[in-house]
């Protein structure tokens, strides 16, 4: 998929109609496949470097592998060794001090090779919690804080909401050298991934889900509470430093930035990564430290995305105290779905994935590839930092004077997420941001931005499509980017002078061409932005008065885990009524399209393109391949829809199109005369 | 079930040294024992009750067992074909469920160490989370488990070994540092008979144990049946016993 788009823009570029040499991933950032025998199934949960250059791989079934050269040096493939195995779904593993940790269901384990046979022999229990049976009890890590305490998080159970149905799920823990348990935060939901930053702050990545408007990442400290409600039942435990209970927390559906102002303890996001946008399912964060070599963004956060198979770039500013900052596209096109990342030795990526249960855009089961740079400067917004009246935007190369001068380069809103116990959330309080000022750094890689107003706690998107650079007239790699402005810096504001006075216009209605052509790469060729529709003609919910007998045929339809429809294969007659119930017995966000014969994917792929829109419109796009549609499902909800079938026999599919399951979640209806 | 030894790895791809991996059999998710034991930890269905910290063993010899170790409770023992993860590996993995494939013989889920007020006092069902700490396991050189916990006071190690005709398993349970003395229930069942050379007949003949010639065990009466006791000494003390069924 990805690859035809690249295929398409170098025909462009051949047929003369692309003007400028565009920079692709591909080029700047190539990704090199690291091959797994045939029978091991690599679903990775966890890896870490070795110091002999090996790395070391936890999959899910509870392995753990060592690789030697991974990097497949001198052209020889890696080679596999199981070093241990048998442990309960391995969500992380590190190598500390001279041993291999890791999480499994029900504790936290170190395993050791006693007698130098290459395999494991002891496998001791560090630190053994409570467990339910629920499935969705996950633990992850440990990593190491800069104390040298032992970090180590656990999910919410899910029983149709998020739950912590045994002590300390949903919580952050910390051990002590010796294994001292202390429990350190609460509110997290899925917590699948935290790191240290550069200044050995803790940072961990949620999931959108319930009280959980969108993915994001956040800053962890001593007594947070993070959002989900449900780990706060062991709040009051010995221990606990959250003095939060779960009755102070209101559930409003207002902005969590605004709740937190009256709630304290209440902690928000660092950084929003707006949902089915810059991913469905934040998973893996990796610090660009020295060990890394990556371009040009030393100090910034690489945040990996299961479901959308790529990973974003998050560039951090401490304001007042607070960390906030940006989320930029970096690199997509992954192979299964991104989970886990470390540095390798030569400074290049390894990406760990698995896929099994959600779907990812990269359509293999599980995977293991390596990100390098090949060294190429990417014409990149570097980063973006708030100003009081506005943000700085830095770019990796001097931009073009002429286009950073135009107001109609640019486009920006702002805009945020309900913060409530229902499961995601639309985009809400969407506005568009007017210009007043540009200012131009004298090496011309800096653009201050000045904007008739700034909203703090609000996503701000900043779009720069029309920037080119100086030298060679390049378009951005990337040329979008969210601010979470959760505090407005003090300091002094530019006066609008003839001087900075933007040139040319804006483009007008920046809400409805937002995200037009977030998976075209760098093109700038402007493809049809997707609009919504729910129009009442294609979801009916009453009988029609005309169906005088009732229906011809009722169909009820579930699904089932692993996002599946519980029934992929109906046969109907042309022309029947029907009255169909989709009812979401998953816990994910789920909804039925009927499409037109051969139009599942296009309509999946037009979902892709309905940008911040597309929840308001339960992501069914305003296009005549929709035949019939459910509302957007909250896990277990249902719908009840009544619609004619088609008079054209034919194999008429169907699917969810939340973003990015129609890969996996559909089925068809097959039409007979 | 299809255990890929290293050549054929070799031969098929590149020089890779997996043990336990399996290939091509009716299903993905049926496990079995290679050369070596294959462990693993898992949910398990006992008793009607789902066990949360539970690990399965099984063994070349097609001999198979599942223990508890938040109780120290050797669960059941099991012939033939392993475990069916279908439940754990296939799509999100829930319920989380390994079975056992074939039928089981249901020991316990009682912890095996406990410290008794007197002779009288009945044998407790269950140990409260907190009041025993899992230390995990070793495996010796034939890849067999001690597993080690510290309950009541004292450190224990209970060791399983599936001998190498497969025809019982032995177990040894040891305590250190005891702080008095503690008790090891052997078995449980509706009628304990003793048999000769200190072995028992458990359940009407559902099993058999044999104890070390120098264990001193008795049997007692429960609620519902019967159950075989046996003293641990304050400070250090061990038993044996092989379990041929």
């Amino acid at each position: 998929m990805k690859s035809s788009k690249y295929l398409l823009s170098l025909l462009l570029f051949a047929a003369g109609i692309a003007k400028t040499t565009a920079q692709t991933e591909n080029q700047i950032f190539p990704i090199v496949t690291v091959p797994i025998p045939k029978e091991i199934a690599l679903e990775v949960g966890g890896m870490t470097v070795l110091p002999n250059d090996e790395l070391a791989v936890a999959t899910r079934r509870g392995e753990v592998w060592i690789i030697t050269n991974p990097y497949m040096k001198d052209g020889q493939q890696p080679k596999y060794r199981l070093f241990a195995h048998g442990m309960h779904e391995i969500l992380g593993l590190n190598y500390i001090k001279g041993d291999i940790y890791l999480t499994q269901r029900a504790e936290l384990t170190r395993i050791r090779d006693l007698d130098g046979d290459g395999e494991a022999d002891e496998y001791k229990t560090m630190y053994s919690w409570p467990l339910s049976g629920n499935y969705h009890e996950y633990a992850y890590g440990p990593m190491l804080d800069k104390e040298g305490n032992m970090v180590v998080t656990l999910n919410l159970g899910w029983i149709g909401f998020g739950e912590s149905m045994s002590k300390w799920h949903g919580w952050m823990l910390k051990f002590s050298p010796d294994f001292t348990m202390k429990p350190f935060a609460t509110g997290f939901r899925s917590p699948a991934a935290f790191a240290l930053n550069g200044s050995g702050d803790i940072f961990y990545a949620e999931n959108q889900g319930d009280w959980v408007g969108s993915g994001s990442i956040t800053h962890v400290e001593e007594g947070d509470f993070v959002g989900n409600p449900a780990g706060l039942i062991w709040a009051d435990q010995p221990g606990s430093p959250v003095k939060l209970r779960k009755k102070d927390i209101p559930d409003t559906g207002e902005p969590k930035y605004d709740v937190a102002k009256r709630v304290p303890g209440l902690k928000t996001p660092s950084v929003w990564i707006p949902h089915s946008i810059m991913g469905n399912s934040t998973s893996g964060i990796l610090d660009y430290s020295d060990s890394g070599n990556m371009g040009p963004f030393k100090g910034q956060l690489f945040v990996g995305d299961q479901a959308q198979s790529k990973i974003s770039r998050v560039f951090l500013e401490k304001v007042k105290g607070v960390y906030q900052g940006a989320v930029f596209p970096f690199r997509e096109g992954f192979s299964s779905g991104v989970l886990r990342m470390n540095w390798g030795s030569d400074g290049s990526m390894f990406v760990g994935m698995t896929s099994r249960g959600w779907s990812s855009t990269g359509k293999e089961e599980y995977g293991l590839q390596r990100l390098t740079w090949s060294g190429i400067m990417p014409f990149e917004i570097q980063t973006i930092k708030a100003q009081p009246d506005g943000f700085e935007l830095e770019f990796t190369m001097p931009v073009d004077e002429k286009t950073a001068r135009n107001a109609g380069s640019y486009k920006l809103s702002t805009f945020t997420y309900k913060y409530h116990h229902i499961y995601g959330s639309p985009v809400i309080n969407q506005s568009s941001r007017n210009l007043k000022a540009i200012e131009i750094s004298p090496d011309h890689k800096r653009v201050r931005l000045v904007l008739d107003s700034l909203k703090e706690g609000y996503i701000h998107e900043i779009r720069t499509e029309g920037i080119r650079s100086e030298s060679g007239n390049t378009p951005l790699l990337h040329n979008y980017a969210y601010y979470t402005l959760n505090q407005i810096p003090n300091g002094e504001k530019i006066v609008a002078t003839a001087e900075n006075k933007p040139l040319g216009a804006m483009q007008a209605d920046n809400t409805k061409q937002g995200m037009d052509h977030h998976h075209m790469g760098n093109m700038t060729t402007v493809t049809g932005k997707v609009t919504g529709n729910t129009a009442a003609e294609k979801h009916i919910t009453k009988q029609p008065a005309s169906w005088k007998n009732g229906p011809d045929k009722t169909i009820l339809l579930g699904t089932k885990p692993g996002l599946k429809f519980d029934i992929t294969n109906l046969t109907l007659k042309a022309g029947a009524k029907v009255k169909l119930t989709f009812a979401n017995t998953d816990d994910m966000l789920h909804n039925f399209v009927l499409t037109m014969p051969g139009s599942g994917n296009i309509v999946g792929e037009m979902v892709m393109k309905m940008g911040l829109d597309g929840e308001k419109y339960d992501f069914v796009p305003n296009s005549a391949k929709v035949l019939v549609h459910t509302v957007l499902l909250q896990p277990g909800k249902s719908d009840t829809v009544y619609f004619t079938v088609p008079k054209t026999p034919g194999i008429y599919p169907f699917i969810c199109s939340y973003p990015g399951h129609y890969t996996v979640m559909k089925g068809q209806i097959k039409v007979l005369k | 079930m299809n255990i890929c030894k290293r050549f054929i790895c070799c031969v098929a791809f590149f020089t890779c040294y997996a043990t336990y991996t399996w290939g091509q059999a009716s299903s993905p998710y049926i496990l079995n024992a290679g050369s070596k034991p294959y462990l693993l930890r898992s949910y398990l269905m006992f008793e009607g009750k789902k066990r949360t910290h539970v690990i399965s063993v099984g063994t070349p010899e097609k001999v198979n067992y599942s223990y508890d170790l938040k109780q120290g409770a050797l669960l059941q023992l099991w012939r033939g074909q392993f475990l069916d993860v279908t439940e754990m590996w296939k799509d999100r993995g829930e319920p989380q469920l390994a079975k056992p494939l074939g039928a089981v013989l249901p020991l316990t889920a009682a912890p095996a160490i406990a410290a008794l007020a007197d002779k009288q006092t009945a044998w407790p069902d269950s140990i409260a989370f907190d009041d025993l700490q899992n230390k995990g396991y070793v495996l010796d050189k034939n890849k067999m488990l001690t597993f080690s916990y510290s309950s009541n006071g004292a450190d224990v190690n209970d060791k399983i070994v599936v001998q190498s005709d497969g025809a019982a398993i032995n177990r040894t349970i040891s305590v250190s540092n005891s702080k008095g003395p503690l008790y090891c229930r052997i078995a449980v069942g509706t009628s304990i008979e003793a048999l000769k050379n200190n072995a028992y007949s458990i359940g009407n003949k559902v099993y058999t144990v044999k104890l070390a010639a120098e264990t001193k065990a008795f049997i007692r009466k429960t609620k519902n049946g019967e159950e075989l006791l046996a003293p641990l000494a304050t400070g250090a003390d061990s038993l044996t016993y092989s379990l041929i069924w």
